[in-house]
C-alpha cells in the first residue's frame, strides 16, 4: 500500500489525523481527474484543489507542488498494479497460465485506468528523471518478478525477455484503448492470450549468446 | 481470488521480511470481517498473526470479506475504500496508517 508519508510532509511530522488521511486521499482522486483531463503540463496545482472542493493551504500540508502529488499518484498506482500481478500469479502453477494471468491483471488495471496510464505513457518519462527512476524501478520490479517463469517456459535471455514482453503489453494496451479504429474490441483476457502466444513464440527463438553474454557481434 | 487466511499470511511475511520498516512497533491490530476475525500483534517489530479477535485491540479494521480482499489485492484504493465506508477504522487511525506504510 501507499506509505502516506510520501508527501510534502516530512518522516519528523506526526502522523496524518483521519481527516488529513481523508484530505490527502481527495487530492490524490482529484488530480488523477485532473492530469487525465489536462495532462501534466496543463494541470495546474488551482485546478487539482477546485477539482476537490478545497483550498490551496490545504494543498501544501500534502505536497510540495504539482510535482509531488503526480508522484504520489505514480506511487500509488504502482502499487496498485504491482499488488494485482502479485496475486493473480502467485499461485499458478503453470507457467503460461502464470504469465496469461499477469497480462490479464495488467490490461484490467489499463482498462479501469486508461487515461491515467495514457497520460503515463505518454508524458510520463519527459516530465522529470525522478519520475523516468519511478517507472524504470516498476518495470525492473516486473521483469523480475517475471524472471522464474521465464526461465520455467526455457526461455534464457530472460532481461529481454521481460522488458519485451513489457513493451508489447504496454503498446498493445495503448493500442486497444487510443489507436484501435476498426477491429472489434478485445476483452482484457482475449489480449493476454494474444500475447501470451506471440511472447512464447518469440522469446523461445531469441538467439544466444547474446553480446554481452560473451557472444560476438559477427 | 485468494483465501483470506493467505492474505493474512502474506501481510505477516512481508512485515517480517522488511524488518526495518516494523522496528520498534507495538501495536495490535484485529481486522473484522465478514464473519471471521483476524488479530496481527507486532511486538517490538516481530509480527504474529493469530486467528480470532484480540483481547485489547489498539486498531480495528471492519470491512466485508470481500473489501478487505479487493483491498490487500490491489483492486481498491485503501482510501477510496475508506472514503466510501468500505472500510472503517476504529481505534488508533495513525496505526491504521502506519500499516498501510508496513504493507508498501
Amino acid at each position: 500500500m501507499t506509505d502516506v508519508s510520501v508527501s510534502s510532509r516530512t518522516a519528523s511530522e506526526s502522523p496524518l489525523t483521519e481527516r488529513q488521511w481523508v484530505r490527502r486521499g481527495e487530492l490524490l482522486e482529484a488530480a488523477r481527474r485532473v492530469f487525465e483531463r489536462d495532462g501534466y503540463h496543463g494541470t495546474t496545482v488551482s485546478a487539482v484543489v477546485q477539482a476537490a472542493g478545497l483550498s490551496q493551504g490545504a494543498f501544501y500540508l500534502y505536497f510540495a507542488d504539482k510535482k509531488g502529488v503526480f508522484a504520489a499518484l505514480q506511487d500509488e498506482m504502482a502499487t496498485l498494479l504491482r499488488r494485482r500481478i502479485y496475486w493473480v500469479t502467485r499461485d499458478a502453477l503453470d507457467a503460461r497460465r502464470r504469465l496469461e494471468a499477469g497480462l490479464r491483471a495488467y490490461f484490467e488495471f489499463y482498462e479501469e485506468y486508461p487515461a491515467w496510464n495514457r497520460r503515463l505513457t505518454i508524458e510520463g518519462l519527459g516530465i522529470d528523471e525522478s519520475f523516468e527512476a519511478s517507472q524504470t524501478e516498476l518495470h525492473q520490479t516486473l521483469a523480475t518478478a517475471f524472471d522464474p517463469t521465464l526461465r520455467e517456459l526455457g526461455v534464457r535471455a530472460t532481461a529481454v525477455a521481460a522488458f519485451a514482453l513489457l513493451g508489447m503489453a504496454a503498446q498493445v494496451a495503448y493500442w486497444q484503448h487510443f489507436q484501435r479504429r476498426d477491429e472489434p474490441p478485445m476483452s482484457a483476457a482475449e489480449l493476454a492470450r494474444a500475447c501470451a502466444s506471440l511472447f512464447l513464440d518469440g522469446a523461445a527463438s531469441i538467439s544466444i549468446p547474446l553480446p554481452q553474454e560473451g557472444g560476438t557481434d559477427a | 481470488m485468494p483465501e483470506a487466511k493467505e492474505v493474512f499470511a502474506e501481510i505477516e511475511n512481508r512485515i517480517k521480511s522488511h524488518p526495518e520498516k516494523s522496528a520498534g512497533l507495538n501495536a495490535t491490530y484485529q481486522f473484522d470481517l465478514s464473519g471471521e476475525s483476524w488479530t496481527l500483534k507486532i511486538a517490538n517489530g516481530a509480527p504474529e498473526l493469530i486467528q480470532g479477535p484480540a483481547q485489547s485491540p489498539n486498531t480495528t479494521l471492519i470491512a466485508t470479506t470481500d473489501d478487505w480482499m479487493n483491498i490487500a489485492t490491489g483492486k481498491l484504493n485503501p482510501v477510496t475504500a475508506f472514503m466510501q465506508q468500505k472500510l472503517k477504522v476504529k481505534g488508533d487511525m495513525g496505526l491504521a496508517m502506519k500499516l498501510q506504510g508496513l504493507l508498501q
